[in-house]
């Protein structure tokens, strides 16, 4: 709980409930068009996923960006602002067309342990369960049982009280 | 491109980084942002703390799956006392009629479903009823209507009793 907080699952101003606006905005491949570990970013450019990627969604600016002597990088930007790295160092061209499209996927928010997998507003159809649901079966004891008294007697006990006096006087 | 502030700052070659005080000390208050007073600050408390918080989240992995498991079990057997059935029989007669519900289910009906779980241990009920096996403390449950389908259910292996 220090360390890392959880958090509940959830989008920027609930996207998807009704209507579903792609969060990724920009998307920047860097690679080295001579070193070996960048190989998976050039066949995934030459093979024309790239491309693909860049037609199939059009709301996504897709930029390329060759870097001599650096590691290949992801750069996804997300419209709430924030950007995520992927390391795509030896991948192959595949994972890199995968990794594409994760980020397609994502909404930008940190990525967070969560408390559960699944979150609704609405969890329970039938009613969600209370003491009362099947009657007034459930926590409902003698309350004479109780350890908990209170300090001065209640009107029943003092009018109790009052007719035990006055019996053990008549008698 | 993009560097933080303190790189920025102090643009340190990265052959030198792993050497520098302030990467070294940034990796440890990188953990205790959410620490209480100076540990959150000091590297000198933080290292101390971070490094014991590590150990708490690794042995606590194995704890919070036993605990999670023991409320799951709880809160089902509490469902199930209000109907006059142990939890267990529950889940054991659900198991024999092939109903393939996980705890981990029949606990979120339990919770939102009431209804739904309360017919579900009246079937348990009559499944039970109809071996002669009478949960003490039970009201008797609801009439279902089963037809000797509880004690031969239809799967795949006896499908041709069926056709």
């Amino acid at each position: 709980r220090q360390m890392l907080p959880r958090v509940f699952l959830s989008q920027p101003l609930q996207n998807g409930v009704s209507r579903y606006t792609c969060q990724l905005k920009r998307i920047t491949l860097k690679f080295c068009k001579f070193r070996p570990n960048s190989l998976g970013a050039r066949e995934f450019i030459e093979n024309g996923d790239f491309l693909e990627f860049a037609r199939a969604n059009p709301q996504v600016a897709c930029y390329l960006k060759p870097r001599r002597n650096r590691p290949p990088v992801l750069q996804a930007e997300f419209a709430n602002g924030s950007v995520q790295l992927a390391r795509i160092d030896s991948f192959p061209a595949e994972f890199v067309r995968r990794w594409f499209w994760l980020m397609r996927g994502r909404s930008g928010d940190d990525l967070l342990p969560l408390h559960e997998n699944l979150r609704s507003f609405h969890p329970s159809v039938q009613g969600v369960w209370t003491p009362f649901t099947f009657g007034r079966s459930v926590g409902l004891g003698d309350l004479s049982d109780s350890r908990h008294r209170p300090m001065s007697p209640s009107a029943t006990e003092l009018i109790q009280q009052l007719h035990r006096l006055q019996s053990a006087r008549m008698s | 491109m993009h560097l933080t502030c303190p790189l920025w700052v102090r643009r340190i070659p990265k052959i030198y980084r792993n050497n520098d005080p302030f990467y070294l000390r940034n990796l440890y208050l990188q953990f205790s942002f959410l620490f209480r007073g100076r540990s959150s600050r000091c590297f000198r408390l933080a290292e101390q703390r971070v490094i014991k918080a590590f150990q708490h989240m690794n042995a606590m992995r194995a704890v919070r799956k036993d605990r999670f498991k023991q409320l799951c079990d709880e809160r089902i057997d509490a469902a199930c006392a209000q109907h006059g059935i142990p939890g267990k029989m529950l889940v054991d007669g659900l198991g024999r009629m092939n109903i393939q519900l996980n705890r981990k289910m029949l606990q979120q009906l339990a919770i939102y479903e009431p209804y739904s779980f309360k017919s579900l241990t009246d079937l348990v009920k009559q499944y039970h009823s109809e071996l002669g096996i009478v949960p003490p403390n039970a009201e008797p449950p609801a009439p279902v209507v089963t037809r000797g389908l509880l004690q031969s259910p239809i799967v795949p292996g006896n499908r041709k009793y069926y056709e």
